[in-house]
């Protein structure tokens, strides 16, 4: 039976120093982020810190809880933000690795070292167009096969792109047509 | 006939499968895979050889939609998820909002133990569900009748505190909200807990020969895979692994409350159903603590944080007094405004693990927020424990994972 011990053995900071460690000239910054440590790496280093973050016997990252992306369309050559969250159970630990990258850049999977990563990261890249390389069945997760566009990127509506322009707008209810608007509709779906 | 399987060989023969296996499609609305879960099964006679699980029919963009709602409007979402427990989501959401505005040390103790007694009570409201569903899977009908009666009493308790069964969009940034309630709730509860037992369903299934034949030895899941798979809630106390965020990492009341976590050893069917029934002896000890607490606090205990850029003025105020007009018009057209940063936060929801990751521009909505769900993580090792099942199997393997699709593809 596995115990996790009843609080943090590490400090935040011990944290990011054992992380600057496995991650050698490719850590580029740490912080202290609401208590928890937040280490920004170059994706170069990815493939190695996975498994040394998991088997290293004072961190021992031995799960990894989750895995997404944020989109900044506005800063040109690393659009992508990726994050990854650990937890160590046995040391009752939590750390966030980031990595910035271009748009249409790969990074790489962790799926070699964290089974979770199987579905963590093809919902990633079925959200925001982001590719794994390593993973063994990157495939659409949430959204059927052939859907076109990933809807978390900034640029994607939230009305999804099919939806007429005007639908919304208030002054137009009631002058609005319901034949023009379905056929709008069809028009735009490609019927 | 052929059909798409979604599987990597594409097409396949369905009568004649991939060689002499054939290929079975369970689901999406095959009433044992709780909800819209469609799975490909390839079958050597009745055992299974290899199981994709496709998902995705309840999509409903959810992470996209907060980006467009503001923090207070991104409340009725959450509930939407894992709609077995509307309360539990709220809070997971309001305390990553709390954690990254920096008040989650201000939260009075009353809204603290408020907090406490309704996550449990939706948790005892979620287990009764799995337990009914789970029981039925297998064949064991009254369960399922006892168990959603017993359901049916909390969804009470929360239609008294807020006025709505199942979406509660229950309580606010910062405390409890307008919702608080009073000593008639607290008896409420307090009867209800008298009342409360699950000795019936107990009886029923515990020592059930039919039960344990089909639950034990099925489905085990290792530590190794445990970890490696993200596993968290039930599923990883099933095998062997006492985590549990409510004792590692305590958030509202649940350093100040008594209880014991579950735990194991066996990573079988039967022993996750024997964790998820212990938990609900231990939830009704953790809501009559809370409640027993709320009665000692003085009559005017706040249930919301003091500061003004997160909670509306007292509405009779609002007339009278210029500032506090000012106040609930700002916090009306704009709502609250974390400053810019990231947190992310997990409680320990039924399911597991439930994260919330909140990222802010400074503006009054979420420049992103993303959800992690412990359903979609602890879907992903049906694929790997079902092989080598029979395909009887395969439906109390769903019932023990306890997936609620809902919140599985957001």
């Amino acid at each position: 039976m596995l115990v996790p011990a009843a609080s943090p053995t590490l400090t935040p900071e011990a944290i990011l120093e054992r992380i600057r460690d496995h991650a050698g000239a490719a850590y580029l910054g740490g912080r202290v982020d609401h208590g928890d440590p937040v280490a920004e790496v170059s994706p170069a280093a990815l493939p190695d810190l996975f498994p040394a973050l998991c088997d290293d016997r004072d961190l021992r990252l031995e799960q990894l809880v989750d895995v997404t992306a944020v989109h900044w369309p506005l800063d040109a050559g690393r659009e992508f933000q990726v994050v990854w969250q650990f937890r160590s159970l046995t040391n009752n630990l939590f750390a966030r690795v980031t990595a910035r990258l271009a748009d249409g850049a790969s990074v790489a999977s962790a799926t070699a070292t964290y089974a979770s990563a199987l579905y963590l990261e093809r919902e990633v890249f079925d959200l925001f167009g982001i590719g794994f390389t390593g993973h063994p069945n990157l495939k659409r997760i949430l959204l059927p096969e052939g859907y076109e566009g990933h809807p978390l990127r900034k640029e994607y509506p939230v009305e999804g792109p099919t939806f007429p322009e005007d639908a919304h707008r208030n002054d137009l209810v009631g002058q609005l047509d319901p034949d023009d608007f379905w056929a709008d509709v069809d028009k735009a779906n490609g019927a | 006939m052929s059909v798409d399987t979604g599987m990597a060989g594409a097409r396949v023969d369905l009568e004649r499968g991939s060689g002499d296996n054939m290929i079975l499609n369970m689901g999406p609305q095959h009433p044992s895979t709780h909800g819209v879960l469609r799975l490909v099964i390839e079958l050597d006679g009745e055992e299974v050889r290899r199981c994709d699980a496709d998902m995705g029919y309840l999509h409903r963009g959810v992470e996209k939609l907060l980006e467009v709602h503001d923090y207070r409007g991104g409340i009725t979402l959450t509930d939407r998820m894992d709609y077995t427990s509307g309360p539990s989501n709220n809070m997971g959401y309001l305390m990553a909002i709390e954690k990254l505005m920096g008040i989650t040390d201000e939260i009075p103790l009353r809204a603290r133990y408020m907090r406490t007694a309704v996550a449990e009570l939706s948790r005892l409201a979620a287990h009764h569900i799995w337990l009914g569903t789970h029981g039925l899977d297998i064949g064991a009908m009254s369960a399922f009748l006892w168990s959603l009666r017993e359901r049916e009493k909390i969804l009470y308790l929360f239609e008294e505190a807020c006025g709505a069964r199942l979406t509660t969009s229950f309580m606010r940034v910062g405390g409890t909200g307008p919702h608080d309630v009073g000593d008639q709730w607290l008896d409420n509860v307090e009867a209800f807990l008298n009342g409360y037992t699950l000795d019936e369903i107990d009886a029923l299934l515990t020592e059930n020969e039919v039960f344990i034949e089909r639950t034990r030895d099925v489905g085990l899941i290792t530590q190794e895979q445990a970890l490696s798979y993200g596993l968290t809630g039930p599923v990883i106390r099933g095998s062997g692994i006492a985590w549990d965020l409510r004792k590692a990492q305590p958030y509202a009341a649940y350093d100040l409350v008594d209880f014991e976590v579950p735990v194991f050893t066996e990573g079988d069917v039967y022993a996750r159903y024997l964790v998820r029934l212990n938990e609900m002896y231990q939830s009704k000890r953790i809501i009559g603590q809370c409640v027993e607490a709320m009665r000692d606090l003085p009559l005017d205990a706040p249930s919301n944080v003091d500061l003004p850029q997160v909670v509306p003025p007292d509405i009779g105020r609002v007339p009278v007094d210029m500032e506090a007009m000012i106040n609930h018009f700002k916090l009306v057209m704009h709502g609250v405004q974390p400053p810019p940063g990231e947190a992310y936060f997990g409680i320990e929801n039924p399911k597991g693990e439930l994260g919330f990751y909140v990222v802010s521009d400074g503006s009054g909505m979420p420049y992103r927020c993303h959800v992690r769900s412990p359903s979609f993580v602890n879907l992903s090792i049906i694929e790997e424990i079902s092989v080598g099942s029979l395909i009887a199997d395969v439906v109390a393997i769903i019932g023990s994972v306890d997936i609620v699709l809902g919140e599985v593809d957001r």
